[in-house]
Formats: structure tokens, sequence, C-alpha cells
């Protein structure tokens, strides 16, 4: 098993830099998947890893080994590659037995290597077809089992799974990741999709242009996102992103957006802000006074029986020297509601669930004010209407 | 496992067994690799093909009879100035021109309307083509040797049919007016159906939907073909123009020398089959490589114009 | 596309009249073919009594199966060589950058330019240097280079999948198990359609082999027949069912594969 670490992996394609200075050390065992979206740079380190690119500068290092210069061959990783990559004139056997086959063990311990690596993947009566003939998920599991074969230091996934449909997609992950699980393999797991991520991985890595934004555990990630990318790339639907400005005024420091404003730490740097708020965060009813508090115009509702997802848009802020356009917002509302397009509804935030992002992008770590501990109850039905701006104590 | 000795020095642990001596002594990924996989064909194109274009050159500057214990004389370009001075010469150009000439309406344009009507017949079509493809398989040799008998002075097919008819053929292959033309007329029958079939190739990629389009205007068949298969065919006809002269020029090399050695008095010799002569029947080395070096001379000219053309075609595709 | 009805009876009018012109010399071949000699001379296209005897003729008089053994041996050896060394310079030119690379490109390419009459003088007195006159290497080794194999293999190396390529990579493979065990396998179509070329070329050749070969050692059945045309003017019925021995390999091999035979010729003529 292995350690793996990228210390100041640069690559440029011509002039097109596609890797900055990436630094990631992966644990024995442990399961990290970069995501991102396409074009961020995530396979290129994976193959650079891999041993099919070589970095422009920096090292890798494998058990604390320098394996820059060592050709992919040599570095003992195996590698599920999107289009699965079977070779398609050899059969399912001696796809999976290639690798085996080309260190010359004998040809007795390799059928029962095949044998065993294709029983644990269920595909052990389909040894003799060719690839051509297998379903789109039967290929799937030929190209891990042809991973798992080579007992390698570190298996590397390049979206192994964005060719398979929905469901088999659900179960395939659940699968890959208890195999991994079992076997201790270190994997490095490359995906555009946010799911797979949070689902799979011990430590999510989260690139964009080049360059890591963040690394932490799925729910680190989720919590406390480091920058509106990463707050708006995890989580579907998307965190909602409302626009506006840090203003310094009269004593008290404040987001305000069209729609409405928020009290801040005073020593928040004035600016263009951005305040995030997950969909599951906005709640009906009216809160606390120390919550955020919105009215809400549904503009559509899409049930999806467990849970229902309801676009609202709110209201300018009255008085605004000119009517600014409504502000959109999901929220994601548990079970079935009756809820129809037209409702007017009051939505309350809890304030620590909001997070403000200066014009750079990043979080503005303590910006919201901590609430009033006595205020945090369980969110009652009390409260009068108030008003889509909210005024903050 | 990778244990931390190897990996200090890569070369060693790449484990290049499969890949021959030569590539893992130099390193699986040496800039000589390459070049490896390349050489036996550099190596034989150099020796067999450039190597001698250049001692060609060399050779049509000296006398020489192709007798290794003659020496070589050193005599400048007056191999140039003998060839091109000599009769042989005037009359194989002469009669390449009307090779070429020839070729132009039998070999070029004839199989175009041909061609359209096979195209029009869609997959009805396939069992003509089956025909008019066998000739391209059959060698030159058997075609010659096939002509030979049914041109026989005496006993052959033709003379006989004609006399059923009251014609006397003429022994045709004696007659120094008409044996280039049945020459010419051997090598149409060759490649005709082989040209028929590369226009096709050229006819398919047009859209059927513009003629449908086309004649919903209200356009006859004649339009239809001057308004859009013409246009739209003549970069296919570029390319049969210039493949059919090469071809002219150079394999009725086979049925000139088998059917007439270039006679009756040189009135079928061309270019190509001088060059034999100069060099394999007479034995005058500097003669045969002076007249090879102007063949070159000509065929580059007709090379640059294939490119030029194609490059046309490749403007025209887009 | 529909024609007119009078083009349609002249277009077809016009085709059976080529196509009875290609077939006409066919059955006059075939038909003497399998006659006796007492009838060799008679207009009839069937003989009274079909006879294959001209073509044991064929094989006791003259040197013809020592022909067939030079021709079938020279061929294969050159389908297998040519194919060989295509394979690797495509492989070259497809996956490697190197110093150089197009312009040598370019100059494989433009070999197919020159003829061999341009280079037949000094190429006769190698041979003859090197001792090959009248040998099998003579008809084999100078023609193992074939730009348009090289030209077409690479087309098709470009083409193919880089992921299975890494694939071979990450299970071990250099550049030697990679190109022999996970590309040629898969180059099929391509390798079959050169075969075709590559057999029927070889076997068809007359220009290099009538310079270099003299006797039973190494001449071809081409030469065997012009020596035969030349020897034996007045046996037409044993030199008939000479080119039609000669003929039916190409022909066979047409006839089990039709559409692929033309297919390949007409788009190598296109690219040659």
């Amino acid at each position: 098993m292995a350690t793996i670490a990228f210390s100041n992996i640069c690559k440029s394609f011509g002039e097109n830099q596609v890797v900055r200075d990436f630094n990631l050390t992966i644990e024995d065992g442990e399961f990290v998947v970069l995501v991102g979206p396409s074009g961020c740079g995530k396979t290129t380190s994976l193959r650079m890893l891999a041993g099919l690119e070589a970095p422009t500068s920096g090292r890798i290092a494998l058990n604390n080994v320098d394996i820059t210069d060592v050709p992919s061959k040599a570095r003992e990783l195996a590698m599920v590659f999107q289009s699965y990559a079977l070779y398609p004139h050899m059969s399912v056997a001696d796809n999976i037995g290639f690798a085996l086959s080309l260190q010359k063990r004998p040809a007795q311990a390799i059928r029962a290597e095949v044998l065993a690596a294709a029983k644990r993947l269920e595909i052990d009566h389909l040894l003799a077809r060719k690839p051509r003939e297998l379903s789109g998920g039967q290929r799937q599991r030929v190209a891990v089992a042809r991973a798992i074969v080579r007992q390698p230091q570190a298996f590397l996934f390049d979206e192994p799974l964005s060719n398979l449909d929905a469901k088999l997609r659900h179960s395939a992950r659940v699968e890959i990741r208890k195999l991994q699980q079992q076997l201790g393999t270190t994997a490095l797991y490359v995906t555009h999709d946010q799911i797979e991520a949070m689902t799979m991985a011990d430590r999510i890595v989260v690139m964009e242009g080049g360059c890591i934004r963040q690394v932490g555990t799925p729910m680190e990630l989720y919590m406390h996102p480091n920058s509106v990318f990463v707050a708006s790339f995890l989580g579907a639907p998307p965190t909602n992103c409302i626009a506006g400005e840090v203003v310094h005024a009269a004593g008290s420091v404040q987001f305000c957006s069209d729609s409405l404003s928020l009290a801040l730490h005073p020593e928040t740097p004035r600016g263009p802000a951005t305040l995030g708020i997950r969909p599951e965060s906005l709640v009906p009813g009216e809160g606390m006074a120390a919550h955020l508090q919105l009215q809400g115009a549904v503009r559509f509702v899409e049930a999806l029986g467990a849970e229902t997802l309801v676009d609202l848009s709110i209201a300018g802020q009255t008085g605004a020297p000119h009517q600014a356009p409504p502000t959109e917002l999901t929220a994601r509302l548990p079970g079935h509601h009756r809820l129809a397009s037209g409702d007017i509804l009051p939505f309350h935030v809890a304030k620590q669930d909001l997070r403000l992002f200066g014009s750079d992008g990043n979080v503005l770590a303590d910006a919201i004010k901590a609430p009033d501990h006595a205020a945090e109850e369980p969110m009652g039905d009390g409260g009068g209407l108030q008003r889509a701006v909210a005024a903050f104590v | 496992m990778l244990s931390p000795s190897t990996g200090a020095t890569p070369n060693a642990v790449a484990p290049a067994r499969r890949d021959g001596w030569l590539v893992s002594r130099l390193g699986a990924d040496s800039a000589l690799v390459p070049w490896l996989y390349l050489a036996p064909t550099l190596i034989l194109l150099a020796l067999f093909t450039y190597w001698p274009l250049l001692q060609t050159a060399y050779l049509s500057l000296v006398d020489w009879n192709m007798n290794p214990s003659q020496p070589t004389q050193f005599v400048g370009a007056d191999n140039y100035g003998r060839v091109f001075g000599s009769t042989l010469f005037q009359t194989a150009l002469l009669n390449t021109v009307i090779y070429i000439g020839a070729s132009i309406p039998l070999k070029v344009l004839l199989p175009i309307p041909v061609a359209v009507f096979l195209w029009s017949l869609g997959t009805r079509g396939h069992f003509y083509r089956a025909i008019l493809f066998l000739p391209t398989l059959i060698s030159f040799v058997v075609v010659g040797v096939a002509f030979l008998w049914i041109l026989n002075p005496i006993f052959g097919y033709a003379k006989q049919f004609f006399a059923l008819a009251g014609y006397r053929l003429p022994n045709l292959l004696a007659d120094p007016d008409a044996a280039i033309w049945v020459i010419i007329g051997i090598s149409t029958w060759k490649v005709l159906g082989f040209n028929m079939l590369i226009y096709l190739a050229g006819l398919a990629s047009i859209n059927r939907e513009y003629i449908e389009a086309m004649r919903m205007d209200g356009a006859g068949d004649l339009t239809i073909f001057r308004r859009l298969i013409w246009p739209l065919l003549t970069p296919t006809l570029m390319f049969v123009m210039i493949s059919t002269i090469i071809f002219t020029m150079q394999q009725v090399f086979t049925p000139i020398d088998l059917m007439t050695e270039g006679g009756p008095s040189n009135s079928t010799t061309n270019l190509f089959y001088m060059i034999y002569q100069y060099s394999f029947v007479t034995f005058d080395v500097g003669g045969g490589a002076a007249g090879t070096m102007m063949l070159f001379a000509l065929l580059m000219i007709l090379a640059l114009l294939q490119i030029r053309l194609f490059d046309r075609r490749a403007h025209y595709k887009q | 596309m529909q024609l007119s009805r009078p083009l349609q009876v002249v277009g077809h009018l016009v085709l059976l009249i080529i196509c009875l012109s290609i077939l006409a010399p066919m059955l006059i071949v075939v038909s003497t073919a399998i006659k006796l000699p007492n009838e060799v001379y008679a207009l009839s296209l069937w003989p009274d009594v079909p006879t294959l005897q001209n073509f044991a003729h064929l094989f006791e008089q003259t040197a013809f199966g020592r022909y067939t053994w030079n021709t079938a041996g020279t061929t294969a050896l050159r389908v297998a060589g040519q194919l060989a060394l295509g394979v690797l310079a495509a492989y070259a030119f497809a996956r490697f950058t190197f110093r150089f690379r197009d312009a040598i490109f370019a100059l494989v390419i433009g070999a197919m330019m020159i003829p061999q009459v341009l280079t037949m003088l000094p190429n006769y007195i190698l041979m003859a240097q090197l001792g090959w006159f009248d040998t099998w290497w003579a008809l084999v080794v100078p023609n193992l280079a074939t730009p348009i194999a090289i030209f077409l293999l690479r087309q098709h190396m470009m083409s193919f999948p880089s992921e299975l390529i890494d694939a071979a990579q990450m299970d071990g493979a250099g550049h030697w198990t990679t190109l022999w065990r996970v590309i040629v396998p898969n180059l099929g179509p391509a390798l079959s359609a050169l075969t075709i070329i590559i057999f029927i070329d070889s076997w068809n050749e007359y220009f290099w082999p009538l310079l270099v070969t003299e006797s039973e050692n190494s001449r071809t059945i081409q030469i065997g027949l012009r020596e035969f045309l030349q020897d034996d003017q007045d046996d037409y019925g044993a030199l008939m069912a000479g080119i039609i021995f000669a003929s039916v390999p190409a022909i066979a091999v047409f006839l089990f594969f039709q559409r692929r035979v033309m297919d390949t010729f007409v788009s190598s003529g296109l690219k040659g």
C-alpha cells in the first residue's frame, strides 16, 4: 500500500498552463477525489501520477520515493479509464490478465488470479467474451477487475462512471468504494460529478483553473466552503448566491443587496460581496428574530417525492432608488409541500447557515455576527409577518 | 513495491525487458527510439530510391557500357546533347505526346458519362462494377499476351472475325501507323473500368438531395449534369487526368516490350521504353541516364502540377 | 437519381458494350486454353473436346512450377516484409515527435512519385555488385519500403484510441509490446487491404523482374510468360493456360473479398 505526495507540480502544454503549483499528500489507504469543472487540470494531475504525462516542474513521490522520472509501467499503479480502454481484440480474461502476462507470470497463476478478480466483481461468467459483447456496466466491471488483479500500489480512476446511466452509477459508486475499503488500497479518483465526490471520498480536492481551491472531508467542504466556487460547486441544487455590497454606514456594517440587508461584524471590509445560502437552509415560516427573514413568492415547484425544490423570488427592497429585479432563490423542503406558483410565504435562515464571500470569492470568516445563544431555539411559529426587507439586531 | 534504492535511478527501475535489448539499452524514452523504428525503411529508401537517383545524375555525365572492366569516361553534358538530338528521342517524345493525347478522351473523359449513369443505378450497378474492375486485377503481361493471340495476323480471332464479315484485317502490329493505336487501345481496356470506379467514388460524395431539389425546380438531365455534377466532379477529373497521364507514361512499358518492342521502326516507343533500350539493349549507360534525367524533369513538373491541383481540390472541398 | 427513359436505354447499352469488350478477350483466352491443339485455330468459342491438357503441358514443357514457386515465395516475403516495415515506420511517424519528422515523412511519401525506371540503372548495377542478380534477394529487398503502406497505417494509428495506448502503458507494456500486441491486432482492415494491394502488385510485377532475373532460380510467372511467348510462339493453348494460371490468384482474392478489394484499390488510387 502506498502514500502519494505531489509537491509543487506544474504542467503546461505550450503556452497553456493547465496545473499550477499542485501540492497534495495522500495517506495510505485513503480515497481522495479530485473534482472540478472540465479543464480544471484534474485529469492532467492524475495522468502525471500515472506517468502518462511528465510534469513541467515539481516532484511526485510514491512511498516517499521520487517517481517523477520513472516510466509509468514501473510505477505499479493501475488505472480505470473513462472509456474503460478494454483491448477490443482480447477476451475479458486476456484483458484482465494482460498486465500479468507482461510480467511473464506462469499461465496457471494468471488464470487463477484472473478468475479470483473476476469472481470478486461477479463477471466470472463473462471471461470468454470480447468487450464488444458486454454491456456498459459489465465493461466497467472488467476495467475495475483489470485494475485490482495486479494488486497495485494505488488505484487511479479517471471518471470511470461517466459512461454509465444514472441507476448503474449509484450502485457502481457503492461497489467501488466497498472494494477499495476491503482491499485497503490508496485511490485517487477524478470526476466532475460532485455527487460522486461527496459520496465516495475520504477527502475531496476541489480544483479550478489548474489550482486547488480547497481540500477536506466532504462534510467540511460542504459546511465550510472557503470560496464561492466551492460553495456553488458542491451540492445540488447549488448554493444560492446573492450579489451585494458590504457598506459601512452610521456605525453599523451591513451587507446590502437588491432584496435584503444583513448586519455584519463591524470589522468586515467594505466592497462587493456575495451571500451564500444553501437551498436546505431556507426554512418556511417566520423564524426567531435572530434569523434572516425573507418573503418569498413561489415561482415553480418541483416535487421529487422525498423532497421538494421550490424556486422563489424575493422581491426587490422597497424604497430602493430604482426598482431592482427580484432575486431568484431555490429552497429545498422535505417531503411534499402543498405549494403552488404564486403563493407568497415567509422563509428564514439560521445565521450559522449563512456564508459571506468577499470580492475575491473567498469566504469572509466571522463576518456574520454570531447569533445570540438565547435566541437560538427550535423554530417556532411565532412572530408576525415581516417584510422582505429584513432588519437585524 | 518500489524500493528506495531502485527509485533513485529511474533507468534501473524501467524494466524494458520486452522492448528488445537495443531499446532497453538506450532507455525507453531515448530520442533514438523512433529512429530505430524508421531505420529499415529509411535505409532501404536511401539505398534503392534516393541514392540511385543521384547516381543516375552522375551516370548521365559519363560514357560507359556497363562492363565492369571497362573504365567510365567523364563526358559532361555530351550525353544530353546526343540523346536530345537522336531521332529515337524525338520519336519517343512525339509518341509519348500521342499516348497522352489519346488517353485524355479515351481514359479520362469517356468514363465520366458512364460513371454518372452507373451512379444513377445505385446498388443495381454492382454487377457492372465487378466486371469493370476485372482488368485492374489482371497483369499487363497477361493482357498483352492475350491480345497478341487475338490479333495474331494469321489465326487470331480478330482476323477470323473480320473475315466472316468480309473484311481483311491487316497485321496491325506490323503497321507503323496502327501499332501505337493497338497499344493505346489495350491500355484503355486495362484502365477504363478503374477510372470509372474512381469517378464513382467522387460522385458518391455528392448529396443526392441536390439533384432532387434541382429536379423539383424543373431541371432536365442535361442541366443537372452541366450545372451540378460536372462542377462537383472537376476535382476528381483533375486527379484522374494526372494519374492517367503518369500511368500512360509508365505502364504501357509492358505491352510495348511484349508486343512490339518499340517497333515497327520505333513507332510505339515512348520515353520509358527508350531509356530501357539505351540502358539494356544497347548498354549505353550514359545515354540511358541522360534520358532518365530528362524524364525525371518532366515527371517533376507533372508532380508539381499535381500538388497544385490537389491544393485546389482541398480548397474546393471546404 | 432517376434518368429519363431514353438516356437509361442508351446508358445500359453503352455499359453492356463496354462489359462485353472486357469479357470477350477473357472468353477467348479461356476457350483457347481448353482446346486441343487441332482445334486451337478454330473460331468456335466452345471446343468439341474440352481438355485440361494445355495446363499439363504448361507444367511439363516449361519451368512454370518453379516460376510459380518463385512468384509465390517472393510475394509472401514481400507481403510480410512490407507490412512489417510499414507498421514500424508508421508507428514512428504516428506516435513520436522527433527532429526532422515532417521532412522525413515528406521524403518517404515523395518516394511514391519516383517510378522504378528512374532508378533502374544504378539499382541494376547494385544488384550485380551485391551478387543478388538472379536471386530472390533482388526481387524482395529493394521493394520492402512501401510509402503507401506507411501513409495508410500512419493514418490509422493516429486515429487509434489513445486511452488504449495509455492502458497498455499502465499495464506495463513498452513501445514494442504496445505496437505488436495492442495496436497491430486492431489494424485488421487496414492490414488486409494493404495485403491485397501488395499481393497483387508483387504477383503482377513485370519491369524489375525483367531486369534482374535470368534463370529458373528467380524467374517469376510474368517473366516466364514472356519467355514462353518468345520461345514457343505456336503453342497458344499452353500459353493461354499460362495466363489463366497467372491471373487466378488475383481474381480469386477478388471473388472472395469483392467489395473490400474494390474499395481498397479505389481509395489507394485516390491517395496514391
